[in-house]
């Protein structure tokens, strides 16, 4: 017989070796060397942390009383893995997203960061798993106290349950809380495990061998045995096989341990590949032997013998003492590697789910956070370490032990199995809500522990027999074991089938009832579409957010060096110096998976909620988006206006251009003009005066000559004084003289003046010309007067003929002259009115063709209007006065 | 041109098949779990004549032979997945 003292000591070795392998991993990773402690291999054995003490020593009990059945176990989770395209992938790819860090984050980060739904999850994980950690520590001392048969020892079991639990607490405490970011990856703790793997691996392996190679006579002499043995028949009920199936495959999903292993330390989405057929490899070999074992154990051990134990008691009744100490190790590393990465799990979930909202409620509002909040979180998870490890071991007191290992696993994995619907509705149905959420939880967490967790501490311990035998307040229809009066199915499969049913009743019931919040729509639709790379849905807004306050929240949170590497590098890749970015959406959404990475989704967002306060997406933040489309397309339109102003501006400058350059041309033919004009009259002037000097001129002839230069000089005198006048008027440096007077003699005035009577008939409609108006006189008869004489010159008709017509309106008052002569060429009524313009033979007109402008100016001047009416049958001019 | 229109074909038939292959993903589970479940509808002892049911050692053989398909099927496919390189973005 093996002595106990040798197996202490090898145990103790055995924990020293893991702690060299851990500080060595840890070492390594820290030296950047760390690199093929990431392969797929060293995943795919952290995944063996499925298979715990249950499994190792467990099954072999499990088929040695029913057979089989215990195969489902392992069938569960072959399933998932092999379908890990359609699950595992999908966590995988969500968790690294979201910088999820537990099952409970999952889930509070899905549904609107919840910070109640995150401590639910939390708190069912811990009632959920204290129950299997007692089993580790009841498997251990089991195994013990089979080496300690027949020896005296100061060690009891209770004493050794509590050494091994006190162990577990340091190992997991050094090597799991030593950094605070998850997404570092435990290494140590990951190695450690790997190398636990290969040791329980192994050590099943080699007591399968001895077993069917050593005690019995091979595969066929086994097979035999089966057939001889009381387990030779199929006696899997269908229900239990079904059910146990679907529960070993939800629970594989959901156990906080398990997602931490397979989707928190998961460095690449090409792992799972490798594991999709690596683990279920695993669990075929670690399942190959159980029923040899259990059949071999029937067949020679004495009757009665703990099956649970055969591992361990086989060797030792054929006096193997190294294969049983190598079994002994292997069952202790099933034990202490699921304890420990169970403790990391939950005190990861305790710290950021349960502490912080009790933390940041505790501080109160506008609390700015002072402190190293690292410190805070990492005492909180070395306390929910230890804590979550007293909790196991008091169970296992009160338990006192006795049941079969397999019915407390069953029992903890129905519980977690619980997380199921409401994990798988999360990353598959986008109108699965918060309040359906929590509705199917507490549904499941409640019909689970009526029928199946309080029953099994036994009658009259937590429920009384009275309850058990006729049902809550004496209704029959509510006995726990036969919930709406449905009799004869298997606990498990009864308590599972109602569990779930209902919660999935309630989570659908819920969801659909019920209408998620603006955060829970931006998130759902990130999980539901995390395949769909593309820009996530902007959690916050540039807000009155100091990037200072931020950095130093920050480092508090991930740490100096670490947190000043995130801001400098965002700083810079928004082209800034330093280490303070510009507190942009994008950044605050970056930091705040980063800090999700150390304290949780749901915390984090309450951190940077509380810096940024108002930041958080509310419906008046979605408001404002679509306000902000709303000011572009006000931007754009305003774009359009200013565009349209700069093409009317244009247009407009063009139009001056023109102008300009007409009225150029204008000016050089205005000079060209009235050189002609002037040079005309002087060059007959030069000439008469020669001939006048010259002394043979006749003498009759001289006064005709002197009469010429006379007449043209007196003709440039009018030319230059018509200039005169219309550069005054034209300039608007006329003083009128404004006064009342008659349009009648005004009329009489001009008509006497121009001398008219003998060469034009003049008809005036005398009844309307009484009218008085405020003008200057003399310039209105000066306009008058070369109207009249244009029609005296013009008029080439036998019987010329001026009507001369006054109109009175409201707002003006209009003269006509109009003859009945040939009028103005439709060509030329434009131009009449501009200055040295002739409609017809210059030499006759007599003027310098400067009347008509003088009259537009002088018009212009009283504040009226003068321009050709055509279609009149003559020429016509219409003078429009404004009235007073 | 040519070549470019090749490279085209062998773009949508490598596309083709790396849809076969994500589409046997996700069907290997599901056959998976039909095979597992078959033995729901063999005959237990007690309900005709012991003789009539399955001997534990036949559904032993059973089993872990569909478990060792199922996993070189797994292996297969995770081979051709990271060939066609599936699901990359």
């Amino acid at each position: 017989m093996l002595s106990l003292d040798l197996l202490i000591f090898v145990s103790l070795i055995y924990v020293a070796f893991l702690f060299g392998v851990a500080f060595w991993a840890e070492r390594a990773s820290d030296a950047g060397r760390g690199g093929w402690m990431r392969t797929p291999l060293i995943y795919t054995l952290s995944l063996s942390i499925y298979c715990t003490a249950w499994t190792f020593y467990g099954a072999v009990g499990f088929a040695a009383r029913s057979g089989l059945e215990f195969l489902t176990i392992y069938l569960g989770p072959t399933v998932v893995l092999i379908g890990w395209w359609l699950i595992l992938r999908r966590l995988v790819r969500i968790a690294r997203a979201e910088r999820i860090t537990s099952i409970a984050d999952l889930l509070s980060s899905r549904f609107g960061k919840s910070a109640l739904l995150g401590g639910l999850v939390t708190v069912m994980a811990v009632v959920g798993t204290t129950p299997y950690i007692a089993l580790q520590l009841q498997s251990v001392t089991t195994s013990i106290s089979v080496f300690a048969m027949g020896t005296q020892n100061i060690l009891s079991s209770t004493n050794i349950a509590l050494w091994t639990a006190a162990g577990l607490a340091v190992f997991t405490i050094v090597f799991g809380t030593r950094n605070l970011d998850v997404n570092e990856r435990h290494s140590g703790v990951v190695m450690a495990i790997a190398v636990e793997a290969i040791v329980k691996l192994l050590a099943l392996l080699a007591v399968g061998v001895f077993v069917v190679w050593g005690l019995a006579g091979g595969p066929g002499d086994v097979l035999a045995r089966i057939d001889a043995s009381p387990i030779s028949q199929w006696e899997v009920s269908t229900g239990r096989w079904i059910g146990l199936t679907f529960l070993s495959a939800a629970a594989f999903l959901c156990l906080p341990r398990m997602f931490q292993v397979m989707v928190v330390e998961n460095s690449e989405e090409s792992h799972l590949a490798t594991a999709s057929w690596a683990f279920p490899l695993y669990l075929l070999l670690m399942s190959l032997f159980v029923i040899p074992i259990a059949v071999v154990g029937l067949d020679i051990l004495p009757a009665g013998s703990n099956p649970d134990l055969f591992v361990l008691t086989l060797p030792l009744s054929a006096e193997q003492n190294g294969l049983a100490m190598l079994a002994f190790l292997g069952g202790f590393s099933s034990a202490t590697s699921m304890v420990i990465v169970a403790a990391i799990a939950l005190s990861t979930m305790i710290s950021n789910h349960i502490v912080p909202p009790i933390w940041l409620r505790a501080r109160g509002q506008g609390a700015t956070i002072s402190g190293d909040v690292r410190s805070v979180v990492l005492i909180s998870r070395r306390i929910s370490i230890i804590g979550i490890l007293t909790l196991g071991y008091l169970y296992y007191r009160i338990s006192g032990g006795g049941a079969a290992l397999a019915s407390i696993g069953l029992i903890s994995f129905a519980g977690i199995a619980q997380i199921l619907p409401v994990m798988l509705g999360g990353i598959f149905w986008q109108g699965a809500t918060k309040i359906g959420a929590l509705a199917g939880l507490i549904c499941g967490l409640v019909v689970w522990s009526y029928t199946m967790f309080l029953p099994s501490f036994g009658p009259e311990v937590l429920i009384s027999q009275e309850l058990i035998d006729h049902g809550l307040w004496g209704m029959q229809w509510l006995r726990p074991t036969a919930l709406f009066g449905i009799q004869g199915l298997d606990p498990v499969v009864h308590a599972v089938l109602w569990s779930i049913l209902l919660n999935s009743f309630a989570f659908v019931a819920g969801s659909i009832l019920s209408r998620p919040s603006p955060l829970e729509r931006v998130q759902a639709v990130q999980f539901i579409s995390a395949f769909d790379s593309g820009p996530s849905a902007r959690g916050w807004q540039r807000g009155a957010t100091d990037a200072e306050d931020l950095l130093s929240m920050a480092q508090r949170i991930i740490g100096a060096a670490q947190a000043q590497n995130l801001f400098r590098t965002v700083a810079q890749r928004q082209g800034k110096q330093g280490y303070l970015p510009d507190p942009t959406p994008q950044f605050l959404e970056t930091l705040e998976r980063g800090l999700a990475g150390s304290v949780g989704a749901a915390t984090a967002h309450a951190m940077l909620g509380q810096m940024a306060r108002g930041s958080s997406v509310t419906v008046e933040d979605l408001m404002a988006v679509a306000d902000e489309t709303a000011q572009i397309m006000e931007y754009s339109n305003q774009l359009e206006a200013k565009s349209g102003e700069l093409t009317t501006t244009a247009r407009k400058l063009r139009d001056a251009n023109d102008k300009l350059t007409k009225l150029s041309i204008q000016k050089d033919a205005f000079l060209s003009q009235i050189s002609h004009e002037l040079r005309t009259p002087m060059t007959s002037i030069r000439a008469f005066s020669e001939i006048l000097q010259d002394p043979d001129l006749a003498e009759g002839d001289r006064p005709k000559y002197a009469r010429i230069i006379e007449d043209e000089t007196q003709r440039l005198t009018r030319l230059l004084d018509d200039l005169l006048d219309l550069s005054v008027l034209e300039n608007g440096q006329v003083s009128l003289e404004l006064r009342q007077a008659s349009l009648r003699d005004i009329l009489d005035r001009a008509q006497a003046s121009a001398n008219a009577g003998q060469h034009i008939k003049i008809r005036r409609s005398a009844g309307l010309e009484d009218i008085s108006i405020l003008t200057d006189p003399d310039r209105l008869t000066q306009v008058f007067i070369n109207l009249i004489s244009n029609a005296v010159k013009y008029c080439e008709v036998p019987q010329p003929e001026l009507r001369i017509i006054v109109n009175e309106t409201p707002a003006a008052i209009t003269v006509d002259f109009i003859d009945n002569g040939a009028g103005v060429d439709k060509a030329n009524q434009d131009m009449i009115f501009e200055k040295f313009a002739r409609a017809s033979d210059h030499t006759k007109a007599g003027g310098a063709g400067l009347g008509l402008a003088i009259c537009r100016e002088i018009i212009i001047n009283l504040g009226g209007q003068i321009f050709y009416l055509p279609g009149q049958r003559g020429a016509a001019f219409r003078i429009s006065l404004p009235r007073d | 041109m040519i070549g470019k229109r090749d490279q085209t074909i062998k773009r949508a038939a490598n596309a083709a098949r790396g849809q076969r292959v994500t589409d046997s993903a996700l069907i290997l589970p599901c056959v998976g779990m039909i095979l597992f479940l078959l033995p729901i509808m063999w005959l237990r002892s007690s309900e005709v004549a012991p003789a009539a049911g399955i001997a534990t050692s036949t559904a032993l053989i059973y089993l872990f032979v569909v478990w060792a398909i199922l996993i070189c099927c797994a292996l297969g496919l995770a081979l051709l997945i990271k060939r066609f390189g599936v699901g990359r973005s």
